[in-house]
Order: C-alpha cells, then sequence, then structure tokens
C-alpha cells in the first residue's frame, strides 16, 4: 500500500520537469518491454478455459433450476 | 564511465517505480507481486468485508434461507466471472489500470464517462460501510444503555449515528493523506478477524435454531409475488459481483499469468464473498433484522457483540480508506483535477459523502437499491468489454495507443467517444431499470424469466458487436485491423 505523502509529489502538482521527462521515457520503455514479451510468459487462456467457464454458466442455472422443481 | 547514481536520480527513480505500482505507468511481468498464492489471500481479504453480512441482510427481506442461498452464490458468481472477464485478462496482459484499459473500448474521453460510475461506485460504498460503522457505534452504546438503539424511535440515536459518520470520514481523510500504508497492519488484523466472526456465526445460528429451524423462517419484508422476490435476491447476489467491476483492474494487473487474473477472483470474490454473505441471510432470518449492527448484539450478547461491531467498525474504516484512495488516485484521469495537489483532490472527492453523516438513516434504509444499482452500472459495462476485447479484438491491443491521445491515435473513435459502445451501455442501463427498477423493485416485462441483468448484458453485448463488425470495423475507427507494434506518441496522456 503506498504512502499518500509520496503520491502527492508523485503525480501531484508539486511535480518537476526532470520527472515528468523521466516518467515519458520510462513509459515508452515500458511500452516497448510489453510489446516484445510473448503471450506465453502470462499463459493462455484457451478453449478448456472458456468450457470450465460455460459449463459454471449451465451448472448454476441447473441447480437454480433444481431448487424449484 | 558513468559514476554512481546521485540522490536526484534515486529519487526519480524512486517516484518512477511508485508510479508503476499504484500510478498508471504499466506493470511488467517482472514486476509483478501476485501469484496464485498472493493473489488468493490478497482476493480474500478484499472478499470477506463487513459489507458481505449487509448484502445478506438485505437478501432476507426478500427471501427465504435456500433460495437466498442459491440466489446470493449464483449471483455473485456469476457477477463476478461477467466482471472480471474482459478487464482481468486484459488488465493482467498489458499491465493497465482498469480506466486506462476501458479507453481500448469507449474512447480516450469516453473511458472518463465511464469513471463516473466507477466513483460513484466507490463513494457509494464507502459512505454505506461508514454508515454500518456509525450505527455500529450507535447500537454498542444502546446495549451498555448509553443511547437509544440506531433505527429505533428518539432522535439522540440518529445524531449519535451523524456523529460518528462524521468522525468516520474524518479518520478516513486523515488515513488517505497521511498514509494509506498503516491499513497494511489493520488488514492483518481485520481479515482473519472477519473469517472468524464468520464461523463462529455459522456455529452459532446452527446451535440456536439448526438448519430446519432457519429453513422455516419466511423472508422479513417479502414481495407480493415469491418468484420476483428470488430474482430480487439474485439481482442482489449480481450486484455485488458487479461491483467487484473497479477493483478488479487494481488487482490483476499486479499478477503474473492470465489465469491468475481470472480463476482467483472467482473463487474468492465470486465463491468465497457468496458464501460470508449467507451468513448475513440466515442471521438476518434468524434473528428477524436485515441490520448486522443490530443482530450481532443478539447473537453474541453485549460484550461478544460489542467486539465483533468494533472489528466491523475498523474494518469498515480499512475498507472506506482504501475506497476513497482509488476514488481519488481513479480523478487523476481529468485533466483538470491531474493538477490538483493530492490534499485538495481528496477533499473534493469526500464532499458527496458528507450526504452519508446528514442523511445516514434513509440512505442507509436504501442501500438494497445501491446495491442493485451496481448491476445496473456495471452489468452492461462488462458486456461492451467482453465483446469487444474477446470477439472483436481476439485478446489484443496496441498498448501504447492507450498513452495517445492525438486524433490519429488508434482510440480515439470519434473526438475521443466511441458512440456506439457508450449507447449500448446506456442502452443496458435503461433495459435494466425499465425491468426491474432498483429503487422501487417495480417489475415489468420478463424480468421473472430471463432477470434483469442478463438482458442487461446479452442485448448491449449482441448489439455493439454488430455495429462494430458493420460499421467501425470497415471505417477503420477503434483501430481493430490495426496492429499491436508500439507507436511513437505524439500527444502521451501520462
Amino acid at each position: 500500500m503506498p504512502n499518500a505523502e509520496d503520491h502527492t509529489t508523485q503525480t501531484g502538482g508539486t511535480s518537476d520537469a526532470d520527472f515528468e521527462d523521466a516518467l515519458r521515457a520510462d513509459l515508452q520503455r515500458r511500452i516497448a518491454a510489453l510489446a516484445a514479451t510473448s503471450d506465453d510468459a502470462f499463459g493462455r487462456i484457451g478453449l478448456a478455459d472458456g468450457g470450465l467457464v460455460a459449463a459454471l454458466f449451465v451448472a448454476v442455472p441447473a441447480l437454480v433450476a433444481w431448487m424449484f422443481r | 564511465m558513468s559514476g554512481a547514481p546521485g540522490p536526484r536520480q534515486l529519487e526519480i527513480e524512486r517516484r518512477l517505480r511508485d508510479s508503476a505500482l499504484f500510478g498508471r505507468l504499466p506493470l511488467l511481468r517482472d514486476e509483478r507481486e501476485y501469484s496464485t498464492k498472493g493473489i488468493l489471500a490478497t482476493g480474500f481479504a478484499y472478499a470477506v468485508a463487513a459489507w458481505c453480512f449487509l448484502i445478506g441482510g438485505y437478501a432476507a427481506n426478500v427471501v427465504g434461507a435456500v433460495q437466498g442461498i442459491v440466489a446470493l452464490i449464483a449471483g455473485c458468481l456469476i457477477g463476478v466471472t461477467l466482471s472480471a472477464a474482459a478487464s482481468a485478462l486484459a488488465c493482467n496482459r498489458y499491465g493497465l489500470e482498469q480506466i486506462d484499459y476501458s479507453k481500448s473500448c469507449f474512447g480516450q474521453k469516453g473511458a472518463k464517462l465511464i469513471l463516473v460510475f466507477y466513483v460513484i461506485n466507490q463513494i457509494g460504498w464507502t459512505g454505506m460501510i461508514l454508515v454500518m460503522f456509525g450505527r455500529g457505534v450507535a447500537n454498542v452504546a444502546a446495549a451498555f444503555g448509553l443511547a437509544g438503539t440506531a433505527g429505533g424511535a428518539g432522535p439522540s440515536a440518529e445524531w449519535l449515528v451523524r456523529l460518528a459518520v462524521a468522525a468516520g470520514i474524518a479518520v478516513v481523510y486523515l488515513i488517505v493523506n497521511r498514509g494509506v500504508h498503516i491499513l497494511n497492519m489493520f488488514n492483518a488484523i481485520v481479515t482473519p478477524g472477519l473469517i472468524l466472526v464468520t464461523c463462529v456465526l455459522f456455529y452459532v445460528i446452527f446451535r440456536h435454531g439448526g438448519w430446519a429451524a432457519v429453513v422455516q423462517k419466511a423472508p422479513l419484508e417479502p414481495a407480493s409475488d415469491p418468484r420476483l422476490g428470488y430474482i430480487v435476491a439474485l439481482e442482489y447476489g449480481l450486484g455485488a459481483g458487479f461491483a467487484w467491476w473497479p477493483g478488479i483492474g487494481f488487482l490483476t494487473r499486479n499478477t503474473d499469468t492470465q489465469r491468475n487474473s481470472l480463476y482467483p477472483q472467482i473463487l474468492t470474490m465470486g465463491l468465497g464473498m457468496g458464501v460470508v454473505c449467507c451468513t448475513g441471510l440466515l442471521a438476518g432470518l434468524l434473528y428477524r433484522t436485515y441490520d448486522p449492527t443490530i443482530w450481532m448484539i443478539r447473537v453474541g450478547g453485549p460484550i461478544l457483540g460489542a467486539l465483533a461491531l468494533a472489528l466491523i467498525a475498523v474494518a469498515n474504516v480499512s475498507a472506506a480508506a482504501l475506497m476513497m484512495y482509488t476514488a481519488a488516485l481513479a480523478c487523476r484521469h481529468v485533466g483538470l483535477l491531474r493538477a490538483l495537489r493530492w490534499r485538495t483532490l481528496t477533499a473534493w472527492t469526500f464532499l458527496p459523502v458528507l450526504i452519508y453523516a446528514v442523511l445516514p438513516e434513509l440512505l442507509y434504509a436504501k442501500g438494497s437499491a445501491f446495491l442493485a444499482y451496481n448491476a445496473t452500472m456495471f452489468a452492461p459495462i462488462s458486456g461492451v468489454l467482453l465483446v469487444d476485447y474477446i470477439f472483436l479484438r481476439r485478446g489484443r491491443i496496441n498498448v501504447s495507443q492507450i498513452f495517445e491521445d492525438a486524433r490519429q491515435g488508434h482510440y480515439h473513435f470519434l473526438g475521443g467517444f466511441n458512440l456506439p459502445a457508450l449507447a449500448c451501455v446506456l442502452l443496458g442501463q435503461v433495459i435494466y431499470v425499465w425491468l426491474l427498477d432498483p429503487v422501487s423493485l417495480a417489475a415489468r416485462g420478463p424480468v421473472r424469466l430471463l432477470t434483469a441483468s442478463a438482458p442487461a448484458v446479452l442485448i448491449p453485448m449482441a448489439l455493439y458487436f454488430a455495429i462494430a463488425r458493420l460499421w467501425l470495423v470497415p471505417a477503420g475507427l477503434g483501430g481493430y485491423r490495426a496492429g499491436t507494434t508500439p507507436l511513437p506518441l505524439a500527444r502521451p496522456n501520462i
């Protein structure tokens, strides 16, 4: 959890030009790094995951229907 | 050879790190803090919150135990799954904060309209739990014969609630301004404490009445039509699930994998929260009041009840501080507010909360309407984001363009607004309110068959998909066919 006092100087009215320049340069660096990171690094959500969630969406209404049978 | 970095350079690096963790800079894969164990623990800490008891209590107003359990667990699970599906995957893949990610769907300026709902959600919940805190104080005082019961006859109790809410607002304001980091210490006590209270409650409820007694209890204020009561309870569950939409990106951008961004939220904020809500439901039915600040005293007696309420008071102040912190932080997306000092910005953000110190009882009694309104707000937003990210963009956005304010930016759409997406959200909200008015609970059309949330999600999804395929994609608006290679930023919006 952040310290709010740090945060005031970080993005508030007291920011200086040096920090603004560094922030933009760091943003560009991060964008490039994320674009260069393969999807595999995060693992892929595949058809099996979709199937699991779909099954959940069938199972829950089925449970409800069973309760009201 | 370059020398060691000076103190100024070190200071800038520290601020950049903070800006990545708690601000808007995208978080890189190796900076993420949460693996499976970490996100499960954090998710439970968020999910097992004092408002669960209140949500269960609202359900006890309209349904009995069996229907209530099904409605709350199913509602929380479905609501969280839908609100997390697109946001969690995108915020995890690109390390983005929630409103930044929303720009890919609603446009650079359109996302700021979504920000309004975000802030309403945070401020509304903050007010609700601060009133819960105030009523807890008043009811503990009443248990020791020092004042009347909150919500009971006599003006003194309401004044005590008002004073306690005002004091709560002052404490939360101080925490948000003096260092929210102390909440880590609070949470180390609060989360295990709330889990303990939940277990003790289940034990006491079943020891006092047993399942057979609880299951026969009628709802506190049954709807004219039992089927409508069931749908309303399901909408409460869905509202509780959808209410997590603003918090999803904050957590999942810090997770390491796509699966860890999705399933732990479903398990903790969906199933876990649903189960804890059931405690409030069963206690409400057994002790014949929706209000946890009253039934806790009845369950535990003055001493144990007061201790449980004291824990809930700390939990509520802690949760309120976190929500107001994120609400104020989100306001930084608005250019005019970005320049304000933190103290001034938070003061403006706290202004709307003051109404809860003026009219605490009225707003607390209407809390169930606010709960259902969460589904009204976020069901269509979740549906449109889902179809945009999963079906139209196939899980890919150009992260550089999220930070591009120039007209040629991919997510500029028309004048900064993706009008079809925003219109579909508005349509979904109108459909919801027409089917089920969250304030009066007046029901129309096929709501008993379809619920209000399902049409409010599915119709905007289908409509937006059709409009995007027929107009936005062929017209080259929204960068649907553009590549994901980073482009130089002409007007960075950070």
